[in-house]
Parts: structure tokens; sequence; C-alpha cells
């Protein structure tokens, strides 16, 4: 039965069987998968930011894939990854940006690591020592857009938004300053330290701060700046004054300035103008000298008390102080020279006329004109020596020379050197008198006299004489008895004429007695005379023992 | 003798004959009463659509941050494979390779597997080494262990919560749904049908 209904059925046409192209509803599931992963990776392109890559020195503390970008403490992106340059030299690190950052990546934009740090007397990025480090970034000026940068050491000091005004001071040198030391004005701290560098010629340090609106109105053309670090102790009879900017500067170290009242405000300093840094506050009123010049003068002689620091002066106003001093061999001369190295504060001649003239040109000229260096000594008790610049025109006419780098100063000889040499042309003035002749001379005198005393002519003279005093006699006897009266009258009168004189003699005694100051004057001379007599027989007893003593001195050892 | 006019319990391997079923309906072995075989509407698409959904979730889940925890400012994102790669470094190797196996490459394996036999399946296509390769995904099934490692992830956010601030991400919720979608998949896939793709050599 079964067969033959299957038969039957076999009429019966199949129905057409094909798979349903309708998506069943369980194809929404994956399809809202799909759907959702799309629009993640479309945003996650879309909200990519630009890439960028920052050098630093080292990557110290920075993770790659976990260390953030923040402005403001707002995340504005993540190190990618981080490798070293191909010399070695630094780190690159590469960070994904987020996209609205975009347009302030500029030349201008800066970037540095934000560490747990003690500067400036801050303490900053306490969280990081938590949280790690992040890289902190400062936008800056607009300008063009960049995608590499050099990363910063040590974080800006100063945001490129905050207003304010850049100044340079000129240092000798830095001191306890560092970058982020405080600036005061009145003990409030208006600004700080932003930088510092050497000179070229490394002579002074430039240090560089940064001065907030509205302060920076406060520099002015007159201001002076001084280091407020340290401590300023003064004892007087009012007691003991401690003078300190604060207990922060005391710690760190700071920079106060001031505009000198008793002057004109002067106008307001522009930006980036140049100022001296004065070492504290009471050399704000001293000039202070930060360019010098260097040359050397070669000294013969001894000097001992030429200590480094000592003065150099020109006609008594101090200009400079001793460098160095050295002692020099020359194996050629066979002699010793000492080269002494001179600092001369050329700030402290102010130039007329043409203040910008060359000053080793001008040194030069003055030299050719006479300048010359000697050795002083500056206190007798001390030794002390200084070194004195001096015009002395008629000084022998010398070349200008270099020794290395330095113009060689001509020098003559100093005060000491003098009186040495006085002496010596003295005894070579004694050296030169002509004794023997003279000891000659005097004998032929001597014998001369006794030729005389004993020869005939005298005792002929002597009856001449014997025989002319006959004849007196006989004259007076005559005389005697022929002008006796006549004399008698002539006595009288001639009394009278000697009671006068005696008269005027009695008070000329008084003028020359022994209490009268002539008299005592007289007397002194004659004791003078006596002595001096004295002395050169002395003298000439020496000197007839030890004739040597004129060309050797008194009690020089004998050859 | 069609081969699939027939069905052997899998408890007591008594052969029946099988019969068409109606909607919901279950076929019972009729000696020991052990489940023989039941109706799944479309098994087929589902499963596909299914593998095809998780195939999608688990790239989610492994290309996003799945969990940021934030602690004393201290920042730490995890994925998947950085906390694997974290237990490996912790001296415990073999843990991350068991939570590598089970978590990550068991069900991805068994999601991409289906898919490559369901979908030719779909349109009547026998994919390259289709036998060996369900017989591996069959196998595989039991040691794929998502939820086991979702559990000891919300184990460890319960106890960590008090300590640090714990921000799920992305990868986590992926995750999430990947776990039932992988659940769906097992449960919507007939065996048979892929079975009865395969010709009988006789």
């Amino acid at each position: 039965m079964t067969e033959t209904s299957e038969h039957s059925f076999d009429e019966i046409p199949q129905a057409v069987v094909r798979h349903s192209r309708r998506l069943g509803l369980v194809w929404l599931i994956p399809l809202v998968a799909a759907l959702v992963g799309a629009w993640l990776a479309v945003q996650a392109i879309v909200q990519a930011g630009p890439t960028i890559t920052i050098t630093f020195k080292s990557a110290e503390g920075l993770t790659a894939g976990k260390t953030k970008i923040k402005y403001k403490d707002v995340e504005v992106g993540q190190v990618e990854s981080i490798h070293l340059s191909e010399d070695l030299s630094h780190v690159i690190v590469t960070a994904a940006m987020v996209k609205d950052i975009d347009h302030y990546l500029t030349e201008n934009t800066r970037f540095w690591v934000v560490r747990a740090r003690v500067a400036g007397g801050e303490v900053s990025g306490l969280s990081t020592l938590f949280s790690g480090v992040y890289i902190g970034m400062d936008p800056g000026q607009p300008g063009k857009p960049s995608d590499s940068y050099t990363g910063l050491e040590t974080p800006p000091a100063v945001s490129m938004d905050t207003p304010g005004s850049y100044f340079m001071l000129r240092s000798e040198q830095l001191g306890s300053l560092d970058i982020g030391s405080p600036i005061y004005y009145r003990q409030i701290k208006v600004g700080q330290v932003v930088g510092y560098e050497m000179t070229t010629d490394g002579s002074a340090v430039l240090i560089q701060i940064f001065i907030q609106a509205p302060h920076n109105n406060r520099v002015r053309q007159n201001t002076r700046f001084w280091i407020a670090s340290g401590l300023d102790v003064s004892v007087d009879a009012e007691g003991v004054k401690v003078n300190t900017e604060s207990v922060l500067a005391l710690l760190i170290g700071g920079i106060a300035f001031q505009t000198p009242t008793d002057l004109e405000p002067g106008d307001p300093a522009s930006d980036g103008q140049s100022f001296v840094l004065y070492n504290n506050k009471d050399e704000i009123d001293e000039p202070v000298y930060t360019r010098k010049s260097y040359f050397v003068a070669y000294f013969d002689e001894t000097v001992h008390g030429l200590n480094k620091g000592a003065p150099i002066e020109f006609r008594g106003i101090k200009v400079g102080e001793v460098v160095d001093v050295r002692l020099e061999f020359d194996e050629k001369k066979v002699n010793f020279r000492i080269p002494v190295l001179m600092a001369i504060e050329t700030e402290r001649i102010s130039v007329r006329e043409n203040g910008k003239a060359d000053q080793e040109a001008l040194i030069v000229k003055l030299v050719q004109k006479g300048l010359r260096a000697q050795l002083r000594t500056g206190v007798l008790l001390t030794g002390l020596l200084y070194i004195n610049l001096n015009m002395q025109p008629d000084a022998p006419i010398q070349k200008v020379s270099q020794h290395g780098p330095y113009t060689v100063i001509p020098t003559v000889p100093g005060a000491t050197q003098e009186i040495t040499a006085g002496i010596a042309s003295f005894v070579n003035r004694l050296e030169k008198l002509p004794m023997e002749q003279i000891g000659t001379e005097l004998r032929d005198s001597l014998r001369q006299i006794n030729r005389l005393v004993g020869s005939d002519d005298l005792k002929s003279s002597m009856t001449a004489l014997n025989r002319s005093l006959t004849q007196l006699q006989q004259f007076t006897t005559t005389l005697n008895k022929d002008t006796g009266p006549q004399i008698n009258s002539a006595i009288d009168q001639l009394r009278q004429t000697l009671e006068q004189t005696e008269k005027t003699l009695s008070a000329a005694e008084g003028m020359v007695s022994g209490n009268a100051p002539l008299g005592y004057d007289i007397q002194q001379m004659m004791r003078e005379l006596a002595k001096a007599g004295r002395a050169v027989s002395v003298l000439a007893d020496y000197l007839q023992r030890h004739p040597e003593a004129l060309v050797f001195g008194k009690g020089a050892p004998q050859p | 003798m069609n081969p699939d006019a027939y069905i052997a319990c899998l408890e007591c391997d008594l052969l029946h004959r099988r019969r068409p079923l109606p909607p919901n309906g279950v076929a019972t072995c009729s000696r020991c009463g052990a489940l023989l075989y039941r109706t799944r509407r479309n098994s087929l698409d589902r499963t596909l659509a299914m593998a095809i959904c998780g195939v999608i979730l688990f790239i989610v889940a492994n290309v996003y941050p799945f969990l940021t925890l934030t602690y004393e400012g201290q920042e730490q994102e995890t994925t998947l494979i950085s906390g694997i790669i974290a237990l490996y470094h912790q001296g415990m190797p073999v843990l991350a390779l068991l939570v590598l196996a089970t978590g990550i490459f068991f069900p991805l394996l068994e999601l991409v597997g289906l898919t490559y036999i369901l979908l030719p399946l779909k349109y009547n296509r026998k994919p390259w080494g289709m036998a060996p390769i369900f017989r591996v995904i069959r196998n595989l099934q039991p040691w794929g262990m998502t939820e086991v490692f979702l559990l000891g992830i919300l184990v460890s956010i319960v106890k960590l919560a008090d300590m640090a601030t714990l921000v799920p991400g992305l990868a986590l919720y992926a995750f999430l749904i990947l776990i039932f979608v992988v659940a769906a998949t097992s449960a919507s896939l007939n065996p048979d049908i892929v079975w009865e793709q395969l010709t009988v050599d006789h």
C-alpha cells in the first residue's frame, strides 16, 4: 500500500528549495559589535593628534607608554617610545599629543621633565615622587608649527605668558646665585634669576633676570642691583645690628634692587638692559670695575713685600692691583728678572674727549711718553710694597715689548734701589780723590818750612833786626827829651779817648757775654768745630790704618 | 543506508532512528533517557553571527585599556596582554602561560575556527580541513575560561577598590560581553550541521 501511494505521490511536483537570502535577526548582534568596533577605530584615528619628538639628555624616570605630557596639569600627550640617538649622546622621546593641542605646538614651545627638585628656595614636583615624572609643556608665543623639540634640562623659571621684563646683570662672579634665585624689591619677591652665562672673554658673568609686571617699571636707568644674600652685621655704640633681606635669601641667595632716592628717577629701563651687580648694599655707592687690562712689568730688584693684591697707584690714585709675581731666569743673559702681572681697572680712569680709545694703544702711547712703573714702600714699618706708575718724561726712551699676551710697562728703579745707588756713587767719588798727591804736597810744604828755619838768611836777618832795635832805643831817648811834654798833652787826650772807648767796649761786651745768644752761638760753633776736628783726626787715623776701607767700607772682611 | 537517518545514544550507545522534531522539541534515548538532540533554529546563522561578533569584541578587548588603576597619583594602565606580561616578569611564567592560553588563546582559536568553518558552510562550500579543525575546536571548548578569568578580575577589583581608584576601561566591557557571546556561540552551535556536511566513505 505504501508502494502504490508512493507512486501516486510521484506525480506531485516537488517544491523548489533555495536558501533564504533574508538575513536573520541574529545578525544584528555582530553588526552592532562591528559598528561599535568601527566607530572606536574611526575615533581613534580622528582623535589622534600629532606625534612629536623631544630630545633629552637622559630619559631618567621616563617610561614609554606611561609618562604623560601635561600643560597646567592637564594631560596633553603621552610618551610613545624612547630610544637613544645614533651617537648615544641623548635620548629621543616620541610622544603622541592630543588633537586639541595641535595649534600650540610651535617652534617656541618648550618641554622639560618635571621631577621633584629643590631650587630657588622652592620645592617643586613633589607629587612626582609618587606618580613618577611627567613632561611639562609651555606653549610659548605663537610661531611656526614644529614637531621636533629639544627638551630643557631644567624647568623654565618663567612661563612665556607671564608679563614682565628681562634684564641683564653684570657681575664679577656668580656667587650663590642660581636659576630661580629670588629678586627682591623692598623685601618683596618680584622676580627671579632665569639664566646666567659667562662673557666670551670670561672676565665677568652675565645674569639674566626676570621681573614681573608691574614691578618691572620700578627698574629705572639709575637702578642699582646688589646681591642680597648674606648677613650684614654691624656693631656700634647702639648695639649689634643684623641686616638681611630675608631668611630665604640668607640661605639661598638673592638679588635686591633699589632706585636711589637722592637722584631724579631715571627713565624706565628698557627690556634687556644691562646693569652692574654689586656685591652688597654698601657697595652700590662705590663703583665696581669689571673691565680689566693686564700688563707686565719686569723688576730687577727685590720684590720682598710685594704681595698679590698689592695696589697699583698712579700719582697716588689706585688704578689696579698686582695679580701675579714670578721669578724668571734668562739662560742666555744669565740673569734673573721678576715679571709682575698687573691688572689695571681701566674703568677707574675716566677718559675725556674720546671715550672709546683703544686701551692698549693708549698705554703704548703713554709708555712712549714716559710711563714707568716703580716699586715703592707703602708703609715703612711693614715693608709692604706697592707699584707706582708715573710719567717720567726724562726717562730713557724704551720700546714697548710684549710678554706673552701682555704689554710690558718699563720700570725705573725703586726708592730703596735709589738709596743704594746714591751711596755707591758717593763711594765712587771718594775713591776718585787724589789722596796720595795730597800727602806728597803736604810733605813738600813741611820740608820747605824746615829749610827756611835753618837757613843763613834767617841769622843775618836777626843781626839786622838787633841793629834796628838799638837805633830804635836811641830814637826813643831823643823822643823822651824833646817831645815829652807834647806827648803828655797828647796822652791826656788819648786818655779821654780811651775812656770813651772803654765805655763802648763794655757795651760791646754785654753783647758777646756768656749769656748773650751770640756768645752762645759762637761757643756752640767752637764746640762743633772741635768735634769736627776730632772726627777728621779719627777718620784720618782709621784711614791710615785701613786705607782699603775707602773701597770696601768699614768693617768689611779683608781679602 | 543513510547514516544521517540514525543516531546513537551518547550514554548507552543504543541506535535510534531520527525523526523530525516539533519546535522546542527534545529527542531523548528510549532506554536511558539521555538527551539525543534538540531543535536549534538557524543554528548555523546564529553561531556564525555570534562567532564574528566575538572576534570583533575580542579585538576591542585586547586593543583598549582594560583597567586603569590610580594610586596616590601613580597611574597604572593595563591591558589583557600587559597583565600577563606582568605575571611573567614577576616570576610566574607557568601561570602566565596558563592565563594566556585559557583567557586569550583558546577562546580566540575557537571563535576564529568556528568562523572559518561556518562562513563557507553558510554558502554551501566546504572549508579545507573542516573535520580535523572542527574536532580540535570541539576539544578546545572546555579550555576556554574567559568567565573564570573575568571572575578573577572582578574579585581583584572588589579587593582593590578600597585601596586605589579603579577606572574600568573599554576592554573590560568588551570582555564582559564577549563572555556572553562565547556562551551563546557554544549554545547555538549544533555540531550535527557540520558533521552532516561530511560525506561518508562507504
